[in-house]
């Protein structure tokens, strides 16, 4: 399954969701369906944004775990 | 949804709502008249044989008008509701849709055999035609297509 580790390197940045919404141009409650693992699908465009404004590769973010 | 359609589908909805009251009203005074007529053709012919089973049918059919039309008007008002927020599809429709592909072929049933009820004798035939079926099949074909809908909207809400 892909892990959203976004609160991770929000934390490591130390940006609130607040700001992170502002710099990027999304809803914070789009953030939040982002941040709970609860979004089906994440647009290439959105990625470059968070990476660009949390200064972070798409791997810092996205993770794949094994679920066996 | 653009402004043009968000106006051309309120105006759908309201019409339709009005549509429904029509037919509501119309059954309303009908039964009226069926019950009140006394006897001949089409009406309730009162102190004939099995006056029990037509008065059943006759309740069955109404109440499944009334089921009918109580479903459809939540529909539309769904889609009213629901329309503010960019989209006409939610899950309380894709439920509604999945009972009315039951009730509705059961409504045709009953409405085909109304004569039943209608009948001065105490011999009559179950009439069985092609509607419930043909119905049935329509009502799951518009469940099917609003549940893929549905799920391909719910889909693009959760895109980031």
């Amino acid at each position: 399954m892909i892990v959203i580790n976004l609160d991770v390197m929000m934390a490591k940045r130390k940006m609130s969701l607040n700001e992170l919404s502002e710099r990027v141009g999304i809803t914070i409650a789009n953030l939040s369906i982002l941040k709970t693992g609860k979004a089906k699908a994440v647009r290439l465009t959105t990625l470059d944004a968070i990476c660009r404004a949390l200064d972070c590769q798409p791997g810092d973010i996205l993770e794949y775990r094994n679920e066996d | 949804m653009g402004k043009a359609s968000y106006r051309t589908l309120k105006i759908v909805c309201v019409l339709a709502l009005i549509g429904i009251v029509l037919w509501v009203a119309f059954y309303a005074v009908q039964t009226y008249f069926v019950l009140t007529t006394g006897s001949g053709h089409g009406v309730i012919n009162w102190g004939s044989p099995r006056m029990g089973l037509k008065l059943t049918i006759f309740t069955l059919n109404r109440v499944s008008i009334l089921l009918m039309a109580g479903l459809m008007a939540a529909f539309v008002v769904n889609i009213l509701k629901y329309m503010s927020g960019g989209t006409i599809f939610n899950r309380a429709n894709v439920v509604l849709l999945w009972v009315m592909t039951i009730v509705l072929p059961i409504h045709s049933f009953i409405g085909d055999n109304m004569s039943i009820a209608c009948s001065a004798s105490e011999h009559f035939d179950v009439v069985l035609t092609d509607s419930p079926f043909v119905y049935a099949m329509v009502a799951l074909i518009v469940a099917l297509l609003y549940k893929l809908a549905y799920d391909a909207a719910r889909e693009q809400e959760l895109t980031i």
